[in-house]
């Protein structure tokens, strides 16, 4: 464990730069969504989503990415392992994913507190987390902050192993898998069926237990993908 | 002699390319090697695949006793510094260095210290503003003050300058007296090194054509001067490499030492002799076979 500890600090000092950039955007995000939200505002609307936390999913996958792609190559020179390294940038998104749940949950507070940051704009939090208890809504953050670092983490292996090319080859049959599978069921008139089964989820399910198991096979792939990298 | 890595019949394709060929030897404990050959001849794929960064296609490669592909307990003690390291983009000098004592079990901060100072290494300067010569002495440095029992150089000191260079011998000799251990140098500037390497590995075309002593290897060829038929006299029956001429004398390079007895025979025909150099003979050795008989390199081996 110590050993991963050491691998993961090849990563302090890019930290700066990652938080920087990550709730930079995130506060770029929320000010555009602010200013058009005031810009529509009329008191009778109520509560607004803004589904702004996409940004913060977006950055994460790309400072995942960038970190592996970047730091891999230098780990491979200095001695460490591909299975240390890869151990170590998945302490580094459990970590990650855990702080950024945390700053979410304060961000939350507040913008209740504020009455949605008094122009009615909700922004960090989620309208099916209203009644989350304070552990769920942890997990309700942590949990798919550590799905898309783990993406991130995969996209970059996919990088180390075939390139710019490999990435987009990647991207283009996931899509297509996706597009087909949505074509199919929509043919065989199975979302409503879907719709109930992911209704018939508990809360805890939904929000960290299929989201877990989404991260693993992520993780895994990365792992088995990072194995045979070189640098 | 005790061994710290092995590779028995070590090939390696790339598609239609074969970049290493069949490649078997040892490398001992407290020696410095020069692994010398051509560009592209697969000197860093060599070293890649000892280093466990690359996969061999075939054959076998042990270090310390163990395969080195995922092995932290053999790369613990091994330490690779390539030409063509990349750094992370905001890592600074200092932060190489910091990264390093937290990886490399026998790092030297004082050591690393002392040799950034005598290299006029910038700590706080990113090591992407590093020029070519600074990024360089960074791995040299980082490759002398890790101390690992096993250390690569890949050409890493390419690009400093004579004096810079010969900073990095003589620190590297100076060190290697106090902490021995087995240094590869990979490089192209041979009569350099000629006088740091104890053994030769030469490499060409994926294939390992020496693996001799460098003392063995100075006294291999000779080169003997004199008009064409006194040369003609000396070179009978050995194997000439090369052959020129210049306004009516003929310069030979013949394979075979300066013993008495070829003195003597020089000596009578009027034939000058003189030793080939390291450089030289590597030379002679890889210049491709239409003007160099296969069967001279053969019998060079």
């Amino acid at each position: 464990m110590n050993r991963i500890r050491q691998v993961a600090a090849l990563q302090m000092p890019a930290w700066p730069q990652i938080l920087g950039w990550t709730w930079g955007m995130v506060a770029v995000a929320f000010g555009i969504n602010l200013l058009s939200v005031m810009a529509n505002y009329d008191p009778g609307d109520g509560v607004t989503n803004t589904g702004g936390l996409v940004s913060l999913c977006g950055v994460a996958i790309g400072m995942a990415t960038v970190s592996v792609t970047q730091i891999f190559p230098y780990a491979l020179g200095m001695s460490v392992t591909r299975r240390e390294f890869y151990l170590a940038w998945s302490l580094l998104a459990f970590v990650q994913s855990v702080l950024y749940a945390l700053v979410l949950c304060l961000l939350r507070a507040v913008e209740q507190a504020t009455g949605y940051w008094g122009w009615g704009m909700r922004f960090f939090g989620l309208p099916f987390m209203d009644d989350a208890n304070p552990v769920l809504l942890l997990l309700g953050y942590a949990v798919p902050m550590l799905v898309v670092t783990h993406l991130g983490i995969l996209l970059g292996t996919l990088y180390l192993r075939w390139g710019t090319t490999g990435v987009l080859a990647s991207l283009t049959l996931t899509f297509t898998a996706l597009g087909l599978a949505a074509t199919l069921i929509t043919w065989s008139r199975q979302w409503h069926a879907i719709g109930r089964w992911l209704l018939d989820q508990s809360p805890t399910a939904l929000l960290a237990g299929w989201p877990v198991l989404v991260a693993a096979a992520f993780a895994v792939g990365g792992y088995r993908l990072i194995r045979r990298a070189t640098a | 002699m005790t061994a710290v890595a092995t590779a028995h019949g070590v090939t390696k394709r790339f598609g239609d390319v074969t970049a290493l060929d069949d490649v078997s030897f040892a490398l001992a404990e407290h020696t410095i090697y020069g692994l010398l050959g051509r560009n592209g001849a697969g000197k860093t794929t060599l070293m890649q695949i000892l280093t466990g960064q690359a996969f061999a296609s075939s054959g076998k490669v042990s270090v310390f006793d163990a395969p080195p592909v995922e092995n932290p307990a053999v790369l613990s003690k091994v330490c690779f510094v390539r030409e063509s390291q990349r750094y992370p983009h905001v890592y600074t000098v200092r932060h190489v260095f910091r990264t390093a004592r937290r990886l490399f079990a026998n790092w030297d901060d004082t050591f690393a210290h002392g040799l950034a100072a005598d290299f006029q290494l910038p700590a706080g300067r990113l090591v992407s503003r590093l020029s070519r010569g600074m990024l360089s002495a960074l791995g040299v440095t980082v490759g002398l003050a890790a101390r690992a029992p096993l250390t690569f150089f890949d050409e890493p000191y390419l690009g400093l300058d004579p004096v810079a260079r010969q900073l990095f011998y003589d620190r590297l000799l100076a060190d290697y007296a106090g902490h021995p251990r087995t240094v590869v140098l990979s490089t192209h500037l041979i009569d350099e090194v000629s006088d740091l390497v104890e053994r030769v590995l030469l490499i060409d075309r994926g294939r390992l054509l020496l693996d001799e002593d460098a003392d063995d290897l100075r006294g291999r060829a000779v080169v003997a001067t004199g008009r064409a038929e006194a040369v003609d006299g000396f070179a009978a029956g050995r194997t000439e490499l090369h052959r020129e001429r210049l306004s009516g004398l003929v310069r030979s390079t013949i394979l075979g030492g300066l013993g008495p007895h070829a003195k003597a025979l020089a000596q009578e025909l009027n034939v000058e002799l003189e030793p080939l150099s390291l450089q030289q003979l590597v030379v002679r050795l890889t210049v491709p076979p239409t003007t160099t008989a296969p069967t001279d390199r053969e019998a060079a081996r």
